[in-house]
């Protein structure tokens, strides 16, 4: 509980140091910018965190993340002397400050008595992102070394894993502990941050006069954004209880949830019904809930946060809000950017701000920055068209400084990123089908089209022109762009074939909604309806983002299997985000009306909300089995009583093996002894328990998952030829011959250490393992487990 | 301040006369006597122990040429490391640091009297000499030693500025090349600043930067006797105090033995400023908001590190402490002055010779002696708690209440200061310390090495073995003692290398004092200081046989 604590107490502490400066941007918002002072708060100090690690001015350890948080007090005081009116802005917003403060305690308590049910840092990917937030943490040096691959840099997109541990240092817990609170931190974030924006939409929609729509609003923001799921979750929970009428389900693409007919085997269900309980039992079958489309990954926040992958895309949540709020903030501006005139103070810190904010983007989630850079972009420079149309070159330009400082601000992470990503290409795959883009983005897409078209009607005035050209160039030219591309590759008439008409269907109903959302904006702001322009333009981002999906790809190391997997997974992410915040929008407009036609218009958006709610109802006690079990907080703790061995070891790294010294462990590969020697009988590494220690204690290893590896650093001759080699030498070490062997290969290595463990016996056969207390000196010995070090000699002068 | 004359005491001259001493000059007087000699004290008899010990083998070692990740360029190092050029003692480092800090208190204070008053500062200046973590930073050599002193003065300087900027340059320097106490009130005042829009000249600013830059580069080549790469101490000194072995209790656990009288004091006086405050019917004067925003990020610092083994943010704490309950003494005193110590005197006698009771039947207790009672002690204790509860509840005695809490807070702070001043063999703020043993091992090492090989040392002791090892020529740091090693120092318990006996003997040195664990621990603690328990870390001492 004292962990749970501390880990609070730092983050609302963030959020207060940073709150002045969130006033200073956010001086329309309700609230104040409150509750995206956290995101803004981490944002900042993580910066210079960052930048003042790699220029080695701050040390390692718990004292930097304090002074790291101490600067941002610094800033937090500037921004509170910029203020003009700073005492009435304070008095205003104080009620509001307080009110967030409630609902991130609220919702940070609630995500942690859910995890404390599921704290386990295992499977899936987790392993990978206790690495990278143990990297943050423990790395002697900055940029921060890859644990996976001693003496490399990290080359990933690190950013969320470094807030995380900035938190995780500050409040001095483990970071098996500050995994799991990093969760609950960012869960209560996305909360307060998609109240913030979805309030002040709907004060913009009400004109500024309050009403209990614009909690309303809140209340949809967070129910739309973090807790309606899949549609298919309704199906699950039927078939589970046998109930699966197969004309349905064939319908909406659900073939593999019916149960067996004779003599078939795949794709279907031995038994018809398979619950032990009034929800499905079945292991983790909300899974199913992100793979509907097929070959792709469509994810969306519960699941996130059901799943507990302290992942990039699901840390750029609060961040991605935040430069909502930001678009949203510059859209109600009456100067959103320089244009003539001098730059006043004030001004000149919001740019920095912005500018830092929208660096980190790219640094928090690569995927992301496109996206929102351009949200912010159009609305600032939108806004000046709208205001004074002879300044848009001149806000233009400013803002490609702003981006620019950007870029130059996170430096040293460009220098040493290198990106899986090799181009945008065609996707000249089968096309969605409709049932499935129903299922997955039904809720929020409907939510988001009606809300669009109920306040459309507020723009019935606007000359239809330049909204019409708007709406056909939305419509038309990625389409245009698409065809010319296949045609350019010669796949034209493949492409066509194999999107079917179902797919066709889909791309339409993406399009056409991109569309008429796109106008709706462009005549809103023409008649001054800024609010209304915005949830429009939220909207037709979403419903773009889909579009665009449906026909382009980012080619990767998955361009052969599944070409598009993340292309759709990362831009459906961002579209579910704005789609909830438009749909959050609709809803205050719908509420708000006292006309009965739209409130019953809303009704199918509602009732699809509704049933999406069915997703976290059931997978809840599913992940959890029913509340049951034993809670904890910290993640490796399940490692005491599962494997004993592990566990001692973990505790010996920690006390004797200082942050940066290289531990060599098993590669992961399998072998045995064969009658010429070792032989390879799998070379499987990936989601395995390679790379254990590294990932647990951030202490460096010469080789991890080597899949991983590639696509963090290229799949290139040179990189293979690196981590086949380090694998050979790692493996080299087990399977050596004799000591000077195994000694030589250590040295090679530049390895301090070496583990022998319950993985290690599993993985080389015992009689070919060295005897490595014969030349090692033996640190840590319970029988179970070993850990050795290279024998030390130098010289130390006395006088 | 009203400029008044000052009170006067006549000193009778005899034949000559008499002369008139002003009040304030015999206390100031007074207050640097006692200052003096605690610090003295502290000197002469502290054992090198916890930060000093860290911080001197880090000076040690970049005097001696060696790799030292302790050696951070702050300035206390480069002097200790300076004064090794002539003798290899830590009391030279320790009179030259505490001359220094007390010079420039003086300087601070002689600032500070003018906005402050003679009055409250005098207080202030007592209970800074009179603590005993205060005593403990300013008599020994640690890094840390010179933190209170220039924070002091920086926190002048922003109460009452200069008139010219050109003394920014050396304080900035001094703010770089310090412990992290005057950096971080350098942040809260320059965010005090800023927070009301009054931005720094930008003469005083380009002179503190060039002062702070000059101050880092000087860090940074080590002055001149290692160097580090870029390094900014403070900023160094401060993640140490989280990670670093400076004691072996935790802060909280020595704050609340040794210095809680203080601290409760500032703290019932920063409470005392605060409501007025709140109330709006006392407004306080800017040094007192400022003092209030200093004992603040201390007061952060020491949360935030409660559980680490240093107890350097305790100080952060006192100093602002010390000058808030300053402050609140005049007032405290006229409010004592009103009390009706006709009526108070009979029960607060009463409550002393209670407390006295307690105290014996609880020493008793603790020593396991016949006499002994923790029931009686409880009950006279609560006794005592109902006749000063009466006293408060009647208006004309409640002031008269306040004399319990302060004659007990006083009780305490001399007894602490004493200890640290004075201390016994197992004292808790001097842990770890190291032990007398140390040179002793060494003279053995040496002799026995002399002519027929080198001082090996395992690779866990290297750290333990820099300040006693001293002058000891060139270690050999081995896990395997080779074949023309002489002598090997291992962690005790350690399996005698092939070819070597063991000499026997409690060998450490280092001893480890932790704090007391339990009530009866910290009574008999307090009643005695020699049967404290503590621990050495055993050293094993291995020898070649001559053939």
């Amino acid at each position: 509980m004292a962990d749970v604590l501390a880990f609070w107490a730092v983050a609302v502490g963030t959020a207060a140091l940073a709150f002045p400066i969130a006033q200073l941007i956010f001086r329309r918002f309700p609230d104040g910018g409150a509750g995206i002072a956290l995101p803004l708060g981490l944002m900042l100090s993580g910066w210079s965190y960052f930048l003042l690690r790699v220029t080695s001015l701050l040390p390692f350890g718990r004292g930097g993340a304090l002074v790291a948080l101490a600067l941002l007090g610094l800033a937090g005081a500037a921004a509170w002397g910029l203020k003009r009116r700073a005492r009435s802005d304070s008095r205003r917003s104080a009620g509001a400050a307080w009110a967030m403060l409630a609902l991130f305690t609220s919702a940070f308590l609630a995500y942690t008595a859910f995890r404390s049910y599921v704290p386990e840092i295992q499977g899936t990917e987790q392993p990978m992102d206790l690495l990278y937030l143990n990297a943050a943490v423990a790395s002697p040096s900055y940029p921060p070394e890859d644990p996976w691959l001693a003496g490399y840099s990290a080359s990933y997109y690190y950013f969320g894993y470094l807030q995380v541990g900035l938190l995780t240092q500050a409040a001095g817990v483990p970071s098996s502990v500050g995994y799991n609170l990093g969760l609950s931190v960012v869960f209560g974030a996305v909360v307060t941050g998609a109240v913030s924006v979805a309030v002040a939409l709907a004060r913009g929609l009400r004109g500024g006069r309050r009403g209990w729509t614009i909690a309303a609003a809140g209340f949809a923001a967070v129910l739309l954004l973090l807790f309606v799921g899949s549609l298919t979750a309704p199906f699950e929970l039927a078939a589970a209880h046998g109930q699966s009428p197969s004309g349905l389900f064939r319908a909406f693409g659900l073939e593999w949830l019916l149960p067996c007919a004779p003599g078939q085997t795949e794709r279907c269900y031995p038994d018809a019904a398979r619950t032990s309980a009034w929800y499905p039992t079945e292991f983790w079958w909300w899974w199913r809930g992100t793979r509907v489309i097929p070959s792709t990954i469509t994810e969306f926040p519960f699941f996130s946060f059901l799943l507990g992958d302290l992942h990039p895309h699901l840390m750029a949540l609060p961040a991605n809000l935040l430069a909502v709020a930001l678009a949203l903030a510059c859209w109600r501006s009456r100067r959103p950017l320089p244009t003539r005139g001098s730059l006043p103070p004030a001004e000149g810190f919001r740019l920095a701000v912005t500018a830092i904010l929208l660096g980190g983007l790219a640094f928090l989630n690569a995927w992301d920055v496109i996206t929102f850079v351009l949200l912010v972009g159009a609305a600032a420079v939108g806004r000046t068209l709208s205001l004074r149309p002879r300044d848009v070159p001149l806000a233009a330009a400013w803002f490609l400084v702003v981006v620019g400082a950007g870029v130059l601000a996170y430096l040293p992470w460009w220098l040493d990123f290198r990106s899986q990503a090799s181009g945008l290409q065609p996707y000249v795959g089968p096309g969605t089908r409709p049932a499935h883009a129903l299922l997955q983005f039904g809720p929020v897409g409907i939510a988001a089209l009606t809300g669009t078209i109920v306040l459309a009607a507020r723009g019935r005035d606007a000359p239809i022109r330049g909204a019409f050209a708007v709406g056909l160039a939305v419509l038309v030219l990625p389409l245009a762009v698409w065809a010319l591309f296949t045609l350019v590759r010669g796949d034209f008439e493949t492409a066509i074939r194999a999107r079917t008409t179902g797919g066709f269907v889909t791309l339409g109903a993406f399009a056409y909604g991109a569309a008429v959302s796109a106008m709706a904006a462009v005549a809103l702001s023409r008649v001054g309806r800024t609010a209304e322009a915005a949830v429009a333009a939220l909207a037709a981002g979403g419903l773009l983002l889909l579009y665009g999906a449906e026909l382009f790809y980012i080619r990767d190391v998955f361009a052969g299997s599944a070409p598009r997997m993340n292309t759709v997974f990362k831009l459906s992410y961002q579209a579910w985000l704005l789609l909830s915040l438009a749909g959050a929008g609709g809803a205050a407009a719908v509420l708000a009306s006292r006309r009965p036609a739209l409130r019953l218009a809303a009704a199918p958006a509602a009732l699809l909300a509704v049933v999406g709610l069915v997703y976290p109802v059931t997978s809840l006690p599913n992940r959890t089995d029913g509340f049951a079990g034993p809670t904890a907080i910290d993640g490796l703790a399940f490692l005491a009583e599962a494997s004993p061995g592990e566990w001692a070891l973990l505790q010996a790294i920690r006390n004797y093996v200082p942050p940066g010294a290289v531990v060599v462990e098993a590669t992961g590969r399998t072998w045995r002894k064969g009658n010429a020697g070792p032989e390879l009988v799998s070379a499987n590494v990936d989601y395995t328990d390679a790379g254990r220690i590294a990932a647990r204690t951030g202490r460096p290893t010469p080789i991890g998952w080597y899949f991983h590896e590639l696509q963090w650093r290229g799949d290139s001759q040179a990189n293979h030829r690196l981590l086949s080699a380090r694998q050979e030498l790692v493996d080299g070490v087990y399977l050596a011959p004799d000591a000077a062997t195994a000694l030589d290969r250590l040295r090679r290595l530049r390895a301090e250490y070496v583990v022998v463990g319950p993985v290690e016996r599993s993985r080389y056969p015992a009689d070919l393992m060295p005897r490595f207390g014969e030349f090692l000196v033996t640190v840590y010995d319970d029988g179970i487990v070993q850990l050795y070090r290279l024998p030390v000699e130098r010289e130390l002068p006395t006088s | 301040m009203p400029m008044t004359r000052p009170a006067s005491l006549a000193v009778d001259l005899g034949d000559e006369g008499s002369i008139a001493v002003p009040l304030p000059v015999l206390g100031w007087a007074s207050v640097a006597a006692l200052y003096a000699a605690v610090r003295l004290a502290v000197a002469l008899n502290a054992p090198v122990a916890g930060a000093e010990l860290w911080s001197l083998s880090g000076a040690w070692a970049a005097h001696a040429g060696a790799d030292d990740a302790r050696f951070t360029g702050a300035l206390a190092q480069a002097i200790a490391a300076a004064t090794f050029a002539f003798t290899d003692s830590a009391l030279p480092a320790r009179l030259v640091l505490a001359l220094l800090g007390s010079v420039v208190l003086a300087v601070a204070a002689a600032r500070l009297r003018a906005v402050v008053g003679d009055g409250p500062l005098l207080v202030a200046a007592a209970l800074v000499a009179l603590d005993p973590f205060l005593a403990a930073s300013g008599g020994t050599a640690s890094s840390l030693a010179l933190d209170v002193p220039v924070a002091l003065l920086l926190f002048a300087v922003a109460v009452r500025p200069l008139a010219t900027a050109w003394p920014w340059p050396v304080l900035a320097a001094a703010i770089a090349v310090c412990g992290p106490l005057p950096f971080l009130l350098a942040l809260v005042l320059l965010a005090a600043r800023l927070a009301v829009a009054q931005y720094p000249r930008p003469l005083t600013a380009a002179l503190a930067a060039v002062g702070a830059i000059a101050g880092i580069a000087a860090a940074s080549v080590g002055f001149g006797f290692r160097t580090l790469g870029l390094a900014v101490p403070p900023v160094d000194l401060f993640a140490a105090s989280f990670d670093a072995e400076w004691s072996t209790g935790t802060a909280a656990e020595l704050a609340l033995l040794y210095g809680w009288p203080l601290l409760a004091a500032g703290g019932a006086s920063a409470g005392w400023v605060i409501a007025g405050w709140a109330r709006g019917a006392d407004v306080p004067q800017g040094w007192q908001r400022l003092g209030l925003s200093w004992g603040g990020i201390g007061l952060v610092w020491l949360i935030a590190g409660a559980g680490s083994h240093a107890w350097a943010p305790v100080p952060a704490v006192s100093m602002p402490a010390a000058l808030l309950a300053g402050a609140a003494a005049p007032r405290l005193w006229e409010r004592l002055r009103s009390s009706a110590w006709r009526l108070a005197a009979p029960p607060l006698a009463a409550i002393a010779v209670m407390a006295a009771s307690a105290g014996l039947f609880a020493f008793g207790w603790a020593f396991g002696r016949p006499n002994g009672s923790a029931l009686l002690a409880i009950l006279l204790v609560g006794g005592a708690g109902a006749m000063a509860a009466l006293l408060a509840a009647s208006r004309p005695t409640r002031p008269a209440t306040f004399l319990v809490p302060l004659a007990f807070g006083f009780l305490w702070l001399v007894a602490m200061t004493g200890r640290a001043a004075s201390p016994g063999p197992a004292e808790p703020v001097y842990s770890p310390a190291a032990t007398a043993q140390g040179r002793v091992i060494r003279a053995a090492a040496i002799e026995l090495a002399d002519g027929r090989g080198r001082i090996a040392v395992h690779p866990d002791l290297v750290d333990d073995v820099t300040w006693p090892l001293r002058r000891s020529g060139t270690l050999l740091v081995t896990d395997r003692p080779p074949a023309d090693a002489a002598v090997f120092l291992a962690p005790g318990g350690t399996t005698a290398p092939e070819g070597y006996l063991e000499l026997e003997g409690p060998w450490a040195f280092l001893r480890l004092t932790g704090p007391p664990e339990s009530v009866r621990g910290v009574l008999r603690w307090l009643a005695s200081r020699n049967v404290h328990p503590s621990r050495d870390e055993p050293v094993a001492m291995f020898a070649r046989p001559t053939p």
